[in-house]
């Protein structure tokens, strides 16, 4: 047979035969088709010729499947690999070890961080933060390993990530000062992924903004007494603010809360800083950073449970790890005597928080003020050999000790606790107090006069229930299982 | 349909090339003949070599499975370490706590190219496909029982993906997600 198609033409074969004119092409088609019609064979049949040589039938006639005829399949099966295909697979194996070694690593890294996501999603936002902190440190341990600056880092999407959280439980301010330390500016790339933060950055500036027009404000009052101080006067200057030529410059509740601290230089009272702080709220309700404990604080002075509780519930749904919202729900509900909802508030407090020594804490405080002292010593000392043990837990355990009649061991856990709050900067009023009231009791009359010390330099006096237990108007068990259960 | 899958074959070049790399070696080791060695010629064929139908359904399934498979064992690692890198930690051109250079996001740029290059270029042919699907379970099908149940998956994935390749659907797949990465 022979073919008249261009494709053959080219392929180096050596038919021996003349090709057969165009015309007459399809004149031997037909009388080949008609042959075949005729001698009643299936168009199966027909055998088909190999694309290679063209010359002799394919295998695959005898049901096999080839393609090709059995010459040039032997050809076939000698056509050799490529050197360039043997380098490009050495070079292959090579890259993917090194990329093993590096998807390592920097799995490693999105491992942490994708803890910290979970936890953020479970509303877990200190557990989320610790863990970029955990990420972060990673890196900076696989870079001194390598002995390279800056070859991992923890990527732009998870510190926009960690800012959020942090602007949600922190400050915004915190985050703004972060970004203006960061390279913001630096490329697009940056400005892009951080478009997000730029609210921050601009809550900050507005706050510094704020601050410098208000401190001229107050400078003169640091050292006034507070009855000397005219807050209505202070008021009025800060309104001024909110009204000037500069006004788009600053802050209205940044302005109000600053009358907060005016009234508190002026002991204007708590309905005066709630008043104050109410605003706040009602200028930027998204501030909650800002007012929600200082609300949470002014309701509990004033002993307005049920906005506390409210308060208390808003900041536990921002952040499970709120523990310091869990303890002021816990003792608010105690000193209304609903100690079955104050376990509750602990359950709840325990299932986000497992193994912290404020949990410990707070189960202890519950367990004394429902009068199971020795319940609550439990509870201590397995805090102490279960958790990090923290300043609360040394308070509570020295208050129980007070209430076994163990003065020694009381004041000793005392000066645990006060040395605990000396690195993890947590003294409060309370801590203080009971220093001073397991010191005293102790015969401790040095640590006595250094903590009465402490208290006046921040413009604070022994409370009245500690003065109560030292002059003996007041019992133990008057001060830690009834009321507040507290020195304060 | 062929320029968009020609398209996506330039694109992932190294891959394409390994891939054809390895089929051409397995079908030798296989002793399936194998019509050319250039593995680059830019037509539909594109990152495969031109071979004749295996023997047997055994052949046929590993000369369809193992170069994909060559290609996905070493495309993965690489792969994963840069989109974890630029993708899910958002790692750019810089530090963004010090402002310092971050040389390791061109190696991350690197890994996720050449890993997503392999990775683009692990199914069969979609002729192949195709013909291992109709050996397994056409009517005319004589495979047994076993191997029908054994090889449904790898064969499906294969024919699917091998749908993805023809669109260079998998190539704009990377493209789109290293640009979310970068920038969103």
């Amino acid at each position: 047979m022979a073919y008249t198609d261009k494709e053959n033409e080219n392929l180096g074969l050596d038919t021996g035969e003349e090709l057969v004119p165009e015309p007459e092409v399809k004149d031997l088609v037909e009388d080949e088709f008609t042959e075949l019609i005729d001698s009643g064979e299936s168009f199966d049949t027909v055998e088909e010729l190999c694309p290679i040589c063209n010359k002799r039938t394919v295998d695959g006639n005898d049901g096999s499947g080839s393609r090709y005829c059995s010459v040039c399949r032997k050809d076939m099966l000698k056509t050799p690999l490529r050197w360039q295909g043997f380098i490009a697979a050495v070079f292959a194996i090579l890259f993917s070890g090194v990329g093993f070694i590096l998807m390592a690593f920097t799995g490693l890294i999105a491992n942490t961080v994708s803890m910290a996501d979970s936890f953020a999603k479970g509303k877990q936002m200190t557990g989320a933060l610790n863990y970029y902190h955990e990420a972060y440190k990673l890196t900076q341990e696989y870079n001194s390993q390598l002995k390279a600056d800056n070859l991992f880092n923890y990527g732009t999407r998870s510190f926009v990530k960690e800012m959020k959280i942090t602007a949600l439980t922190q400050s915004p301010l915190t985050v703004g000062q972060n970004l203006l330390q960061a390279n913001v500016e630096s490329s697009a790339f940056n400005r892009f992924k951080l478009r997000s933060l730029m609210q921050h950055k601009e809550i900050y500036e507005k706050f510094m903004e704020t601050r410098k027009a208000v401190e001229p404000i107050f400078i003169d009052y640091e050292e006034t007494e507070a009855a000397k101080i005219p807050y209505d006067e202070i008021i009025a200057k800060l309104d001024k603010l909110k009204e000037g030529e500069n006004a788009d410059k600053y802050s209205p509740y940044i302005i109000e809360y600053y009358k907060t601290y005016a009234a508190v230089i002026a002991e204007k009272g708590t309905e005066a800083e709630l008043e104050h702080m109410l605003k706040v709220k009602e200028l930027a309700p998204e501030a909650g950073w800002l007012y929600n404990y200082y609300l949470a604080d002014c309701y509990n002075r004033l002993g307005d449970t049920e906005n506390l509780l409210k308060i208390c519930d808003d900041l536990i749904s921002e952040n499970k790890n709120s523990i310091q919202a869990y303890s002021l729900k816990a003792r608010t509900l105690a000193t209304k005597g609903d100690m079955d909802g104050a376990f509750g508030v602990y359950k709840e407090l325990e299932s986000y928080n497992a193994g912290s020594s404020a949990a410990y804490a707070l189960s202890a405080e519950l367990h004394r003020r429902n009068g199971d002292v020795d319940k609550a010593i439990e509870v201590c000392e397995e805090g102490f050999e279960k958790s990090e043990a923290n300043t609360e837990l040394f308070r509570q355990y020295a208050i129980l000790q007070l209430l076994k009649g163990d003065k020694e061991k009381a004041y000793k856990a005392a000066s645990d606790a006060y040395n605990s709050s000396y690195y993890s900067r947590d003294e409060t009023l309370e801590l203080i107090n009971t220093v001073a009231l397991c010191a005293k009791l102790a015969g401790e009359e040095e640590m006595y006069e250094e903590s009465v010390a402490f208290l006046e330099e921040h413009g604070q006096a022994l409370a009245p229930s500690v003065v109560g237990v030292i002059d003996g108007t007041l019992t133990l068990q008057d001060v830690f299982l009834k009321g507040k259960g507290d020195v304060l | 349909m062929s320029s968009l899958y020609i398209l996506g074959k330039i694109l992932s070049l190294p891959g394409a090339f390994l891939k054809a790399f390895w089929e051409h070696l397995v079908y030798k080791i296989l002793k399936v003949p194998v019509e050319s060695n250039a593995y680059l010629n830019i037509d539909e064929g594109l990152g495969h070599v031109e071979h004749d139908h295996p023997s047997s359904l055994l052949r046929l399934f590993l000369g369809n499975f193992l170069p994909g498979f060559l290609n996905f064992l070493l495309g993965l690692p690489p792969f994963l370490a840069g989109a974890l890198g630029i993708v899910y930690l958002g790692v750019g051109p810089t530090v963004i706590e010090t402002g310092a250079k971050a040389p390791i996001f061109y190696v991350y740029l690197l890994a996720y190219f050449i890993g997503g290059a392999f990775l683009c270029n692990i199914f069969p042919l979609l002729e192949d496909s195709h013909l291992l699907w109709e050996k397994l379970y056409s009517s005319k099908s004589n495979a047994g029982l076993i191997a029908k149940v054994l090889l449904f998956v790898p064969s499906a994935l294969m024919l699917v993906g091998s749908y993805l390749e023809q669109y260079a659907l998998n190539v704009l797949f990377m493209l789109v997600m290293l640009l979310v990465g970068i920038f969103a």
